[in-house]
């Protein structure tokens, strides 16, 4: 029982050799695995470190269509916990470009729970000054401004 | 996707597209939205632009509604508002709405969708018939108004809301007579209030024929009440009756029940015994559902537990489960005599085990006569739904 293959090609060129219904779970490999059998597909946005992420992903949801079928149901509880390890281990940037590659590769599970780690992330922040921190973005507020939004926030404008 | 050989921090928050970073958003717990606001200007922007995308905000609500973890508990007192989160214990206080200033006596009496329905406490329908008594409250986005009053004499006001369809429709009071006294033949028993042209009408071949505790829940757009016989009472906004739901499981001690909404589907109810404590919460199945009947859900019996309500008569316990099985409660209480009181507000987490764990979370000193209810308290989802 030999499992059909497909390849996919980071930005850098490096080649992945991956089963079909591993890769499957994106909906645009899914489409273009159909459209063009037998080619390898380059994925020229994604670096191989990236690449290489999604594929860990996606082999461990894959579902098992081969017997035991309550195997799936009794370890979803498992599953989760291993999302949250999984986005847990990825540093903020590489989470980002994860995210990124959910969305382009149109893969909702892994979309969910990278965008559900981004809203933690934001959520467990304490005030604007951790959020700029955290996600590298430039404050092009004056402090006034910024006691005027906080103020804004107390009563009603 | 154009830059490709970008290899450390590649994608930024600030430089996703719009429709990504609603994702992400709606998965923000609402203050923590609101919080997160001076970033920068683009995300000021964004976020102060949300009260106008109804998409949003109602995919940010039904996410927060069916996730225990956005429950809050809101207790209102004559000048502050206090929210809880009592999963993290985390606290903010702030005045009331400016709209509530004047009057300062308002009760807040139910919410739906993050939206609080309040009443002027000190109001006389008799005396004044003309003055607005009841009022809408957002207080995330911290906006409140007053509601025209119909002029109809209701004795004993019962008051709900709900919807049929919340964007299109939009939301509606409902409010009916439970007075014990029989309503004169011909007089108004029940009128809803629609906030889409802003008046009051008479549902006249609507009646209500059995007494309900006046504290009702809203649920998935439709009204629930405890009834004097037991059972459940709904009122569904959509073909705008009344409906018999359920009967409630015996009462074991004899004592008060209370209800609220489990999840953002079913109802619970609570009893606690006076004496030993003893609490016990019944949980229904999905309203949506054919038929709805109760089950037992948590039993606890240890000793040192919590009265969970102490003026019964006018407060109700606020409680809810944000694990499995695990129960916070607001407690409340007050100590002094003559003219100086110190109210105070204890969050518990109780599992089946017993109390696990208490925090105080304030202390108010009030001079003069203590009111009841001098405070009062829900389980809240906060939204970005704006007022109606």
């Amino acid at each position: 029982m030999s499992k059909k293959m497909i390849v996919l090609k980071s930005s850098e060129g490096v080649s992945f050799v991956v089963e079909e219904a591993v890769a499957r779970q994106s909906k645009i490999i899914s489409f273009l695995v159909e459209e063009f059998p037998d080619r390898e597909l380059p994925l020229t946005n994604m670096t191989s470190e990236i690449l290489r992420k999604t594929i860990e992903y996606c082999k461990k949801h894959v579902v098992e269509d081969d017997g035991g079928g309550d195997s799936s149901s009794s370890s979803s509880g498992d599953l989760k916990e291993w999302d949250v390890k999984f986005v847990a281990e990825i540093d903020q940037p590489r989470l980002m470009d994860l995210l990124m590659a959910a969305n382009y590769l149109d893969i909702p599970s892994l979309l969910d729970v990278t965008c559900q780690k981004v809203a933690d992330t934001i959520a467990a922040c304490n005030d604007e000054k951790e959020i700029r921190a955290t996600f590298n973005i430039e404050n092009d507020f004056t402090e006034e401004e910024v006691e005027a939004i906080r103020m804004e926030n107390q009563y009603p404008i | 996707m154009d830059s490709s050989k970008r290899s450390s921090s590649s994608s930024s928050l600030s430089s996703l597209h719009s429709e990504l970073l609603e994702e992400i958003l709606c998965r923000v717990p609402a203050e923590a939205m609101m919080r997160s606001k001076p970033t920068c200007k683009q995300w000021n922007d964004l976020i102060k632009a949300l009260p106008t995308n109804k998409t949003f905000i109602y995919k940010h609500l039904d996410r927060s509604s069916s996730d225990s973890s956005s429950k809050r508990f809101i207790r209102t007192s004559d000048s502050s508002v206090r929210i809880i989160d009592p999963g993290t214990k985390e606290r903010s206080t702030s005045p009331m709405p400016a709209e509530f200033q004047e009057s300062n006596k308002v009760h807040t009496i139910l919410q739906c969708d993050g939206l609080v329905l309040c009443i002027r406490r000190d109001y006389s329908q008799i005396s004044q018939p003309r003055r607005p008594h009841i009022a809408i409250w957002n207080p995330l986005l911290r906006r409140a108004k007053w509601i025209d009053p119909s002029g109809g004499l209701l004795p004993n006001s019962v008051y709900g809301m709900g919807y049929k369809t919340r964007e299109e429709d939009g939301y509606k009071i409902l409010r009916f007579s439970n007075s014990w006294f029989k309503v004169a033949e011909g007089d108004t028993q029940v009128e809803v209030y629609e906030f889409k042209n802003s008046s009051w009408r008479t549902l006249d071949h609507v009646k209500v024929d059995v007494r309900v505790d006046s504290k009702g829940v809203s649920v998935m757009g439709n009204m629930y009440w405890l009834t004097e016989k037991n059972g459940i009472l709904g009122f569904d906004f959509t073909a705008e009756t009344f409906k018999d739901v359920c009967s409630c499981p015996p009462l074991f001690f004899g004592h008060r029940r209370y209800l609220s909404c489990f999840r953002e589907d079913r109802l619970s109810l609570l009893q606690q015994a006076k004496e030993s404590k003893k609490i016990e919460v019944w949980i229904s199945n999905n309203l949506a559902d054919e038929s709805v009947s109760f089950t037992r859900y948590f039993s606890v019996d240890k000793p040192g537990l919590p009265a969970l309500n102490l003026h019964e008569s006018i407060l109700h316990p606020v409680y809810c489960f944000v694990k499995p099985r695990r129960m916070f409660a607001l407690c409340e209480g007050d100590e002094g005599e003559g003219v100086t009181y110190t109210t105070y507000g204890i969050l518990c987490e109780i599992d089946e085990g017993g109390l696990r764990n208490q925090t105080e979370t304030e202390t108010e000193r009030i001079y003069g006569r203590l009111r009841y209810p001098i405070f009062c308290g829900h389980v809240y989802v906060p939204s970005f739904v704006p007022l109606p």
